[in-house]
């Protein structure tokens, strides 16, 4: 581990404890356990890795359970029933998919590349559909709206993510020192990104309480 | 297979390429969200214009039926009591030999009392509310304040009816009556002015007084009755405003759209 990831570490954290006073809102409410939920996996994922263990085995399970959280979260600013209808069935189709994809097909052990990517593409496809289903209900820009800050967060982090992974094999072939260098620190802008964004939107839904 | 340079080279363009995609959808958004915002602000300012609306109707339907109970108890009560009191004073001058002249005046003053409260409850009267005809009242009203003999109200009009509903004549009639009470308590004027005309797809309406004016740049802390006036206009669609006459009087002028 380096600086760069300690100081998203801390963001993450920071991020997670600023939702716990905001738990009046029930999107707070799941990003705090997925918030929860991350901190654990990192706290595993560090721990497992030191001792030389696959670590992998955690990521199956935090690819569905991000998912399924994230999804909710976005699913709680659209208002079309139809597109409510299509995002909950989503989370019990990718979960199945994806678990199912790493019992039988790609096995617990390696890293579970196809199941993110997957969640990617579905995670930036709910944010464009977030994005513009945002319904204005006073005179505040959006720049003040909770979900706004919300979406732009985890669309950031997804794109980046996809894209990252697309060239990350790539790069991989030719310089492995020089790629991994490259997929940290654009993975480490990217969630300090996410989180930054993540302690916005939390704060967004404050201010709109007393705006109120 | 690319060299290693070229394909970080290739790496920053699709990741730059990215940022600008996303940044474009983001800027979509903001736009899209801004005229969803508008149309939502013009929404919420037509209800707001449509619930003033009703409130001022609620309110001028209430004042109305408060009218309407006072004119009644007024006929009712104090008429009767008046009458009463002038058939006592008939009974007594029938009884005396000479009728003394403060008894002849005050009995004469009765009878006008009784007849000013007779107009003054027919003006309150539900059944006056239902025919109400402003030009008809217009002019009893300026009957009425002429027989004090204090001012002068002069009333000129070029149509006989008004192309107005009841209601709307009702509430032009109510702006009239605050306008001249605030010109007899304020500007103590010799000569009023009334005067309704048609020009074009509009009605123009104008109380001039010969008074002693009032302050222009004063009228920014107007009082509840000018705020009361220029309430019911709007509520007619109409404009009003206040100017000061050449002769230094206070004219209203009220121009309402006709359809």
């Amino acid at each position: 581990m380096n600086g760069w990831v300690y100081a998203y570490y801390v963001l993450l954290v920071a991020c997670f404890i600023i939702s716990l006073f905001h738990l009046e809102h029930r999107e707070v409410k799941i990003l705090s356990v997925l918030l929860g939920v991350s901190i654990i996996t990192e706290v595993i994922v560090e721990l497992i890795g030191t001792e030389g263990l696959g670590f992998f085995i955690v990521y199956h399970f935090f690819v569905v359970l991000e998912y399924s959280l994230i999804t909710i979260i976005l699913r709680s600013g659209i208002r079309d029933y139809r597109w409510r209808l299509l995002m909950g069935v989503s989370i019990f189709v990718f979960c199945f998919v994806s678990l199912f994809y790493s019992f039988v097909m790609g096995g617990w052990h390696a890293f579970p590349g196809i199941n993110i990517t997957i969640e990617s593409f579905l995670v930036i496809c709910w944010c464009l559909l977030s994005f513009f289903s945002i319904t204005p209900d006073s005179e505040a820009s959006i720049f003040r709206h909770p979900v706004f800050w919300l979406t732009l967060a985890f669309f950031i982090y997804f794109a980046a993510s996809v894209s990252v992974n697309a060239f990350y094999n790539l790069l991989l072939e030719n310089d492995t020192t020089r790629a991994r260098h490259f997929f940290a620190v654009l993975n480490s802008l990217s969630n300090y990104l996410l989180y930054i964004m993540l302690i916005k939107g939390v704060v967004c839904f404050r201010s709109n309480r007393i705006s109120l | 297979m690319l060299p290693v340079k070229q394909d970080l080279f290739v790496a920053v363009i699709f990741i730059s390429l990215l940022v600008t995609i996303m940044g474009l959808v983001v800027v979509a958004a903001v736009i899209s969200y801004k005229k969803k915002q508008d149309a939502y602000l013009h929404q919420l300012k037509l209800m707001k214009e449509d619930y003033d609306k009703q409130l001022m109707w609620s309110q001028i339907e209430m004042q109305e039926e408060a009218f309407a109970h006072l004119g009644q108890e007024l006929h009712d009560d104090i008429g009767q009591l008046l009458s009463s009191t002038k058939l006592l004073i008939n009974v007594t001058q029938r009884s005396m030999k000479e009728i003394p002249d403060t008894l002849q005046i005050a009995e004469e003053t009765l009878t006008t009392a009784i007849q000013h409260l007779r107009a003054l409850s027919k003006s309150f009267s539900r059944q006056w509310l239902d025919q109400f005809s402003l030009i008809e009242n217009l002019k009893a009203e300026v009957e009425r304040i002429n027989s004090s003999r204090a001012i002068e109200v002069k009333f000129t009009h070029e149509m006989m009816v008004l192309p107005l509903q009841a209601e709307p004549q009702i509430i032009l009639f109510r702006i009239i009556q605050e306008a001249m009470q605030n010109c007899i308590k304020h500007a103590r004027p010799q000569v009023i002015d009334i005067s309704i005309r048609k020009a074009a797809q509009e009605l123009i309406l104008i109380i001039a007084d010969d008074g002693s004016g009032f302050d222009k740049a004063g009228m920014s802390s107007i009082g509840m009755g000018i705020r009361n006036m220029q309430h019911r206009t709007n509520l007619l669609g109409g404009d009003i405003r206040w100017e000061v006459t050449t002769a230094g009087g206070t004219a209203v002028l009220i121009t309402l759209p006709l359809e």
